[in-house]
């Protein structure tokens, strides 16, 4: 780990305010992915702000019944098993625990989670010289090479990687709303904005500004979330990281869907809102033909490689399985 | 009593009281980390970022003159080990044929190429040390 | 292709000891403090530290400037007894604080990525992977370690189970297991074998005793009703 210079926020302005102007200082809040990858020589901040003094640790109600806030700083473990999330967005509470251990959920924050980077191996190892994420122009060490873990869905000649969290896929489903503070103010970030495709930047995670701190995650209100779910697909029963997963939600009228939000997960350089799926789905009746129908349009430009193709037809049966669950939630 | 009517028990999965049990489960046993001794020396390792291929020079100079370093171990300085037994290395043995730190070959990522020795774990400055080596790389 | 690297390697023990470490007993405390009360701000804050405080103090509305450090003062209640370490490196981590600098070896460096729990901690009540937070960002914090379980002679009954079922062989994953199994109990998130296994999924055991981890677990559990630290 290279030395770093340590300073200590005590509020939102401070944090800022010791991160503008610099070009290599970061905030640290839980440190489970930032720890880890200064340990690995990915990232190597010259000054780290310590921001878990800051008193962003609230889940509360919105007034007028338009959701739940989320502060940047709740841990994942309390996000997970709060009440007011347990009983209106269940998807997120159980993509929540799905992820990582609960020695990692207890140190882990909202605001962190949404920040990980992916855990493509050659990201990970600052010794293999191709990585456009780590060094842009370098070239791309996973697309010819050993790539299970990457992506199906909406990648670039210079980067196939995927976001690695659960808790972002549900949050995609939800529409929610990142609230982040800068040097100029505070402004908000519609969740399909956050987080970027690599295109020609994969250097670029997210549109989160250098200088700028998330303070919140706001949940809109949706009263049909409580007929959801969370499904992970990995290699081991618990403790892995997702080849595929889904949170998926159904808005049931009688014997019909009135709307459907699905993300994937584990298939794209961000959580994948299945856009094209939820349109085919709205109108029809919640039965097996109309779910496959719908996994098949949205996965019709899916793009696998050596490694990874299985995906495609592991997204489609996925998408199936969870949208049955879902619709079987009385 | 017939020998037949004693009751034997078989010889494996019988739950048994480990003498280490306590120090096991209090922390106090101890693992090979775990112990020092007033000279001990550690080494820090200099490791190969390429797969296959040779190591071409090593420019350990500016590691060599930061202070509190006890001294440096590369191929140019480490003593000649005798090989390995025949029997465990011949082909289809079971040893380990390479003995490190005598050669310039590299034959994986992450190989040993040198050892640098801070003067132990009291260390008075956080400076980085450098060594520069240049390497062929060369496919398999 | 012939290509150079420079491959710098860092003095990696950051925990090596610059400066003093002070360890007061809980008794001598007051005493202590009583004698060097001047002294004492000045010896854990440094001052450009003590500003901030003030500052943050005050509630000033006006920003103070956030002071910066390459070297920390920390201090931690681990076990029960109260520790000041001063001139820390702030990469130490809170298991090579506990390991290197505090000699309190029990827990364990399984990964040093926080992908098997062996150093698992309780800190503030809460079961941490102790290899992946820095020891400064747990300045004030109280810590607990497999050291602190047993009161005295009389081993914690998490402990006492481990051994009555045999829910170890190497015994290196066994301080993470138990830390872990000790707050696994206290969540309340050992209702039955799968949820036992799924909440303990953390703590990775390459000998393979899960099968006796998991009956020492219930076993525990279901003493719990008895007075129990931790």
């Amino acid at each position: 780990m290279n030395p770093f210079v340590y300073s200590r926020a005590a509020d939102a302005q401070q944090a800022v305010a010791g991160i503008a102007g610099q070009t290599n200082s970061k905030l640290l809040g839980g440190g489970t992915n930032l720890v880890d990858l200064m340990k690995m020589g990915v990232e190597t901040p010259s000054q780290l702000v310590d921001i878990n003094r800051l008193p962003l640790t609230q889940i509360e109600e919105l007034p007028s019944g338009k959701g739940v806030r989320v502060g940047a700083l709740v841990r994942n473990s309390d996000m997970a098993e709060h009440p007011l999330i347990t009983s209106r967005y269940p998807v997120l509470s159980q993509a929540v625990l799905a992820g990582a251990s609960p020695q990692l959920r207890n140190l882990a924050t909202t605001g962190g989670n949404l920040l990980q980077r992916t855990r493509c191996y050659y990201f990970y190892d600052p010794a293999f010289p191709a990585c456009n994420k780590r060094k842009p122009g370098s070239g791309c060490g996973a697309r010819e090479g050993f790539n299970r873990i990457h992506a199906i869905l909406g990648q670039s000649d210079q980067c196939i990687a995927t976001h690695p969290s659960d808790m972002c896929v549900a949050m995609a489903a939800l529409d929610a709303v990142v609230r982040v503070q800068g040097p100029n103010g505070e402004r908000e970030i519609a969740f399909a904005d956050f987080h970027r495709l690599p295109g020609n930047t994969p250097d670029r995670d997210t549109n989160l500004a250098r200088d700028e701190l998330i303070t919140a995650v706001d949940l809109p209100a949706i009263p049909f979330a409580t007929r959801s779910y969370y499904l992970k697909i990995r290699d081991r029963a618990s403790y892995a990281f997702a080849l595929v997963s889904v949170a998926a939600l159904l808005d049931l009228d009688g014997g019909q869907i009135r709307s459907a939000r699905i993300a994937l997960g584990g298939v794209a350089h961000k959580p994948w809102r299945a856009l094209k799926a939820e349109k085919q789905l709205a109108g029809k009746k919640p039965d097996g033909d109309a779910f496959r129908s719908a996994a098949e349009a949205e996965l019709a430009d899916a793009k696998g490689y050596k490694y990874n193709s299985f995906k495609i037809e592991m997204a489609k049966r996925a998408i199936v399985r969870a949208l049955t669950t879902v619709a079987a939630i009385s | 009593m017939a020998v037949a009517d004693i009751a034997v028990q078989p010889p494996v999965a019988q739950p048994i009281s480990r003498v280490e049990g306590k120090f096991k489960v209090t922390g106090v046993a101890k693992y090979a980390a775990e112990f020092t001794r007033p000279d001990l020396v550690y080494g820090q390792l200099i490791q190969s970022a390429i797969a296959n291929g040779r190591v071409v020079s090593m420019d350990t100079s500016a590691a060599k003159s930061a202070p509190g370093i006890i001294g440096i171990l590369t191929r140019e300085n480490a003593p000649r080990f005798k090989p390995y037994p025949d029997q465990l290395t011949k082909k289809g043995g079971p040893g380990e044929s390479r003995v490190p730190l005598q050669d310039d070959e590299i034959h994986w990522v992450g190989q040993h190429l040198g050892v640098v020795h801070p003067d132990g774990v009291r260390q008075q400055h956080r400076r980085q040390l450098s060594t520069r080596y240049t390497a062929q790389s060369e496919p398999r | 292709m012939t290509s150079e690297f420079d491959l710098w390697t860092e003095n990696d023990v950051p925990s090596g000891q610059i400066g003093k470490t002070l360890i007061f007993t809980r008794t001598s405390r007051r005493r202590f403090l009583v004698q060097v009360t001047a002294a004492i701000a000045a010896f854990t804050l440094g001052p450009r530290f003590l500003a901030l405080a003030q500052a943050a103090a005050a509630g000033a509305t006006k920003t103070a400037d956030l002071s910066t450090h390459d070297a920390v003062n920390v201090r931690l209640k681990i076990n029960g007894k109260d520790y000041a370490i001063d001139q820390l490196d702030p990469r130490v981590t809170v298991l090579d604080l506990l390991r290197e600098r505090l000699h309190l070896t029990g827990s364990k460096k399984g990964c040093d990525h926080g992908q098997c729990g062996a150093c698992t901690v309780l800190i503030n009540g809460r079961r941490v992977n102790s290899c992946l937070t820095l020891a400064v960002v747990n300045d004030g914090a109280e810590i607990t370690t497999i050291e602190g379980l047993a009161n005295g002679k009389q081993l914690h009954p998490m402990q006492a189970a481990f051994i009555k079922h045999d829910g170890f062989q190497c015994g290196y994953c066994t301080p993470g297991q138990i830390c872990s199994a000790v707050a696994l109990v206290k969540e309340g998130h050992a209702k039955d074998d799968a949820q036992i296994r799924e909440w303990m999924s953390g703590n990775i055991c390459r000998c393979g005793a899960y099968t006796n981890i998991l009956a020492a677990i219930k076993e525990a559990r279901d003493q719990s009703g008895a007075a129990v630290k931790g």
